[in-house]
């Protein structure tokens, strides 16, 4: 693909997925993150939320779904990723990630990306780009 | 896994590791299944979910630190560099980059790589903070 505006970028599709407890449980056994904050403890009872929060990483892998679903293995051959967190995502909740085209230059794709809670709160965003087979 | 490192002590320049890993297609299943997400083309069976790759990298920071009271992880980069086949043989390695102290809050940011045979496969940036001990050091 010649380098275009990004009005002539694939459009990415959005993924919304439902993270609940048991969804963070599994999370933090898969990927094996000890920090009590994430599980019904102390910790989280007596935090700055008052519960679980759901891990960053896990709302990320929102962005990682979309992006895998729309390039497949040219986003694992040369996918790069920049976010910040903007909020913390408490379960339940109903996470939508979506990328907008931004731009195409020197061969590469990017696109501006966000993950909003259901309540339309910002919880994440940032840039991912590839470039195509 | 070595001894894990005080946050507050990090120093930039530091090295931690290498430490070995390995993830097979189990592991990215249950990768899969843990963060709702669905198998595409190729993977898990060929390439693994490239993010489960960053997954692992802040696994091995999260081993190699003691997490104080408070940590946040507020930002975080990844670039992939090839796609990683299941039971290939890993090798992740952290530099501190950056460390600092401002309002009571110790920043650091942590250079992340994950090497395979080939050299590096998967490398990113790590963005955390947390209150000083002396600034309460209760959750942030």
């Amino acid at each position: 693909m010649s380098d275009a505006a990004p009005g002539h970028m694939p459009p990415v599709a959005p993924v919304t997925r439902q993270i609940d407890q048991a969804l963070v449980d599994r999370y933090a056994a898969a990927a094996r993150d000890p920090n009590p904050i994430h599980r019904d403890t102390v910790e989280a009872r007596e935090g700055p939320y008052g519960r679980p929060i759901a891990h960053g990483m896990l709302v990320l892998a929102l962005v990682s779904q979309m992006m895998t679903e729309a390039f497949g293995e040219s986003w694992a051959a040369t996918g790069q990723l920049a976010v910040r967190w903007r909020a913390p995502a408490i379960p339940p909740v109903a996470v939508t990630a979506a990328a907008t085209p931004a731009q195409h230059a020197d061969g590469r794709l990017r696109y501006s990306v966000r993950c909003t809670a259901a309540d339309g709160e910002l919880l994440l965003d940032g840039s991912a780009s590839l470039r195509l087979a | 896994m070595s001894e894990k490192r005080d946050f507050f002590d990090l120093e930039r320049g530091q090295v931690l590791g290498p430490y070995p890993a390995r993830l097979d297609s189990d592991h990215a299943r249950a990768y899969l299944d843990a963060t709702a997400a669905t198998a595409t083309d190729g993977s898990p069976d060929r390439w693994l979910p490239p993010l489960q790759l960053g997954a692992l990298l802040v696994g091995v920071l999260i081993d190699a630190i003691e997490i104080p009271p408070g940590l946040l992880h507020t930002g975080q980069s990844f670039e992939f560099l090839r796609p990683v086949a299941p039971g290939t043989e890993l090798t992740a390695e952290l530099t501190v980059a950056q460390v600092a102290e401002r309002r009571g809050l110790r920043l650091g940011t942590v250079d992340l790589e994950l090497r395979d045979a080939e050299g590096a496969c998967a490398v990113g940036r790590a963005s955390v903070l947390a209150p000083l001990p002396s600034a309460g050091g209760g959750p942030a």
